[in-house]
């Protein structure tokens, strides 16, 4: 065994043992009066964050290894949807709209778009923003999901795009915000066909609240 | 949107999962959506004997049930063997990291797959879109249930055409559908219309299946390799390269693809069998062994349990056997015997099973040279063929080269006879035949040791002239063993001596010795072959040769 293959492993483990402290924690919750639940989220909310960055490794791996993530029928009402469950319990406070009809399909692997959209969510709510919008629609060109929030949108440097590519990240915020894109831009474009390319693209348009804020395009193929 | 739009009311499930809170979390969420009759499954065994008591609507299995048999086995088995409908669902529990490994079977496909870790909601919606799918589909299925797969197809035709956004579902079920009635044309027409809009593995490979069925096969072959190249762990890839390698004759190329395949997916017992017997029949025994010996465990308790397998893991041990004392010998020769008992408990039934076991178990036996156990097995089998009402000549055959082995010519010799008198089909007088030679090379072998013994008798009461000639009988038989050949020297230069300086008989005796050739310095019979070397020398000396 490697030495990386070993890491992979254990990455694995520390992953399914987090699934369990989230299981254990959750049913505690159910058990435990409500007044004492309040000083308990924020220690499941972070469980679940590091439960979260873990899924990342484990996939960023498989990703690297070539390892494939099947596309299938799949709707991104349904997709986004459980993106937005992981993502509530983290920030209870922001409001997150969703135009989605339940019949709009697309062809992608729904794993891997549910953890970028849970990036992207996560992106916006560490930046500030209070609302966030999402939509999706079938087009022409592919699947097209688009996310804008009203926060202070993408740092100027972010919008060129080749700094994502590159992997040359602001890692010093808290949530490390260019880590989560580039993971994201990652399993968006896992889902490029030889004939068209998936991509994500980032602009500062976005326009919840007529303040500006970020944007977010996905389109696959 | 649809979320609350499923009611499992009435249905009947069954869930797998080999860990409790898996079982009891999935169970309690199947009650929220309305469920009532839910049974749970610890593995593949449980799960079988649920699947054959009770007839299901819907089966959630998790692909990962530890030891034993994966849930693809099972959704394989329970639809192999019928006990799942058509109409009836299949949904697989993957971990994030195995879905790839789930999705690629062109025959026994999933209706659907959730991802763990998976919430109430996302459950519910799963089954939903699945649900709505299954119940456009309810026809097709229906009439798959009976048989009916022509219609099935052109119902099928009529369902795409108008919902065209169950493209893949459809499609997938169309283009396996159609290879099963050997429509090629129709199969390919199915996958490429796929392949239009949706770059789906599966639809690359069933494409390519059908290039080959309609002769296209170098075009198969390279669709395959360029869906192995995305798709690395798409095991089916490497299964039917090994199938189309083998119609070609190319039996070591399709065993190294089998050996691919079963790097990634150890536990399918169909593909285990299938490399053993190629592994076999290629003569790469230790890979034949390692294959049967997983097919014996893993089919232990499925539909796929035979007594061949436990045959053919004996037939490949047996070639990795020899008489050498060795640790691995030992072992693998008590990995052979237990194989042969378990043979004989799980069918204990069939005579003939218990009578092939019991030959096999005998030969096991002589290989590692332990003549006691190889006898006492001999004997065993003897005592069931006398139960088998009418043996076969195959039986018989297998019988008498049992008896040869273990040194019970007259018993061969009298099944030889009966063998004879039956009348034997033509691949079978073959090894008759060769069971025959054999039996005479023994008797020659027994002629000359009965000469060697009556000119030993002669010599010792100094009748050396008929001594010489009992030898010279004895050396006539190419088997005769040195301890013969120095015998009939001895007489002959002890006439030498004796009698008269006869030229004839030194010049056999150096012809004896020759024939002899060397005799190493630790051979027991060294100093006897020197001490008439010597003599001979000499008297050649004398002689002035």
């Amino acid at each position: 065994m490697q030495y990386k293959d070993l890491a992979a492993a254990i990455i694995h483990d520390l992953k399914n043992q987090l699934q369990s402290v989230l299981l254990e924690g959750e049913r505690a919750l159910a058990d435990i009066p409500e007044q004492y639940h309040e000083p308990l989220r924020p220690l499941l909310g972070r469980t679940r964050r590091v439960h979260q960055d873990a899924m990342q490794l484990v996939t960023l791996y498989r990703l690297n290894e070539r390892g494939n993530f099947p596309s299938d029928d799949a709707w991104p009402a349904d997709t986004i949807r459980h993106s937005i469950e992981c993502f509530d319990s983290h920030f209870p406070d922001v409001q997150i709209d969703v135009d989605i009809s339940g019949e709009c399909q697309g062809y992608y692997n729904d794993f891997l778009i549910q953890m970028g959209i849970s990036n992207l969510l996560g992106n916006s709510a560490q930046a500030g923003a209070t609302r966030i919008q999402i939509a999706a629609e079938e087009t022409d060109q592919g699947l097209m999901i688009r996310i804008r929030d009203n926060g202070p949108g993408f740092p100027e440097g972010f919008l060129s795009g080749d700094k994502i590519a590159t992997g040359d990240f602001e890692t010093d915020k808290v949530g490390g915000t260019g880590l989560g894109l580039y993971f994201t831009q990652l399993m968006v474009e896992h889902h490029s066909t030889p004939a068209k390319k998936a991509e994500m693209r980032l602009s500062n348009h976005g326009d919840v609240s007529a303040d500006g804020g970020a944007q977010a395009e996905i389109l696959l193929p | 949107m649809n979320s609350a739009a499923i009611n499992l009311q009435g249905k009947r499930i069954l869930i797998v999962d080999d860990l409790v809170e898996a079982r009891s979390a999935l169970k309690s969420m199947l009650t929220v959506l309305g469920a009532e009759n839910v049974d749970s499954a610890t593995d593949g065994r449980e799960a079988m004997a649920y699947l054959m008591e009770r007839e299901y609507d819907m089966v959630l299995s998790d692909y990962n049930l530890g030891k034993g048999k994966d849930g693809q086995q099972i959704l394989e088995e329970a639809r192999y063997t019928n006990r799942l409908k058509a109409t009836a669902t299949f949904v697989m529990i993957t971990g994030e990291n195995a879905v790839d490994r789930v999705m690629g079977a062109l025959e026994y496909d999933p209706d659907g797959y959730i991802t763990k870790p998976f919430t109430l909601s996302i459950l519910r919606e799963r089954l939903y879109r699945l649900g709505i799918a299954k119940s456009i589909m309810e026809p097709v299925n229906q009439a798959v249930d009976q048989g009916k797969i022509d219609q099935a197809i052109d119902l099928a035709r009529h369902t795409l055409e108008s919902h065209p956004r169950l493209l893949l579902p459809i499609s997938r079920l169309l283009g396996k559908l159609c290879l099963g009635q050997e429509r090629y044309d129709e199969a390919l027409e199915a996958y490429t219309r796929v392949l239009e809009s949706r770059p789906a593995s599966w639809a690359r490979l069933g494409q390519a299946v059908c290039f080959h069925f309609l002769g296209e096969t170098e075009q198969a072959v390279k669709l395959i390799r360029d869906t192995l190249l995305d798709h690395p762990l798409y095991v089916q890839c490497h299964d039917w390269l090994a199938k189309i390698m083998m119609e070609q004759g190319h039996y070591e190329d399709a065993q190294k693809e089998l050996e691919a395949a079963v790097g990634t997916s150890p536990r399918a017992v169909l593909r285990q069998l299938e490399l053993g017997r190629l592994a076999l029949s290629n003569g790469d025994y230790s890979v034949a062994q390692n294959a049967f010996e997983q097919a014996m465990r893993l089919g232990r308790f499925s539909c796929y349990r035979s007594s061949d397998t436990y045959k053919q893991f004996v037939e490949a041990a047996q070639h990795n056997l020899d008489a050498s004392q060795t640790k691995e010998n030992r072992i693998l020769c008590s990995k052979a015997v237990r194989a042969l008992e378990e043979m004989r408990q799980e069918f204990s039934g069939q005579l003939s099973v218990v009578f092939d076991s019991n030959i096999a178990e005998s030969r096991t036996y002589k290989l590692v040279a332990n003549d006691e156990g190889a006898r006492s097995s001999a004997d065993k089998a003897e005592g069931v063929l006398a139960r088998i009402r009418e043996p076969t000549g195959e039986q018989q055959l297998l019988m008498t080269e049992v008896y040869l082995d273990t040194g019970q010519q007259e018993k061969a010799q009298n099944m030889v006879k009966t063998l004879r008198d039956k009348g034997l089909e033509d691949d079978l007088m073959k090894r008759l035949s060769a069971i025959e030679n054999q039996l005479s090379n023994i008797n020659m072998r027994e002629m000359a040791a009965e000469l060697n013994e009556k000119g030993v008798g002669l010599y010792e009461k100094g009748l050396l002239i008929d001594a010489i000639e009992a030898f010279d009988q004895a050396t006539r038989y190419e088997d005769a063993g040195v301890s013969v050949l120095l015998n009939a020297v001895q007489a002959k230069v002890s006439y030498i001596e004796k009698e008269e300086l006869n030229v004839s008989q030194l010049k056999d005796c150096y012809r004896l010795l020759r024939r002899i050739g060397s005799v190493g310095r630790l051979d027991e019979r060294y100093d006897r072959y020197q001490r008439l070397k010597n003599s001979c020398e000499r008297l050649r000396r004398s002689a002035g040769l």
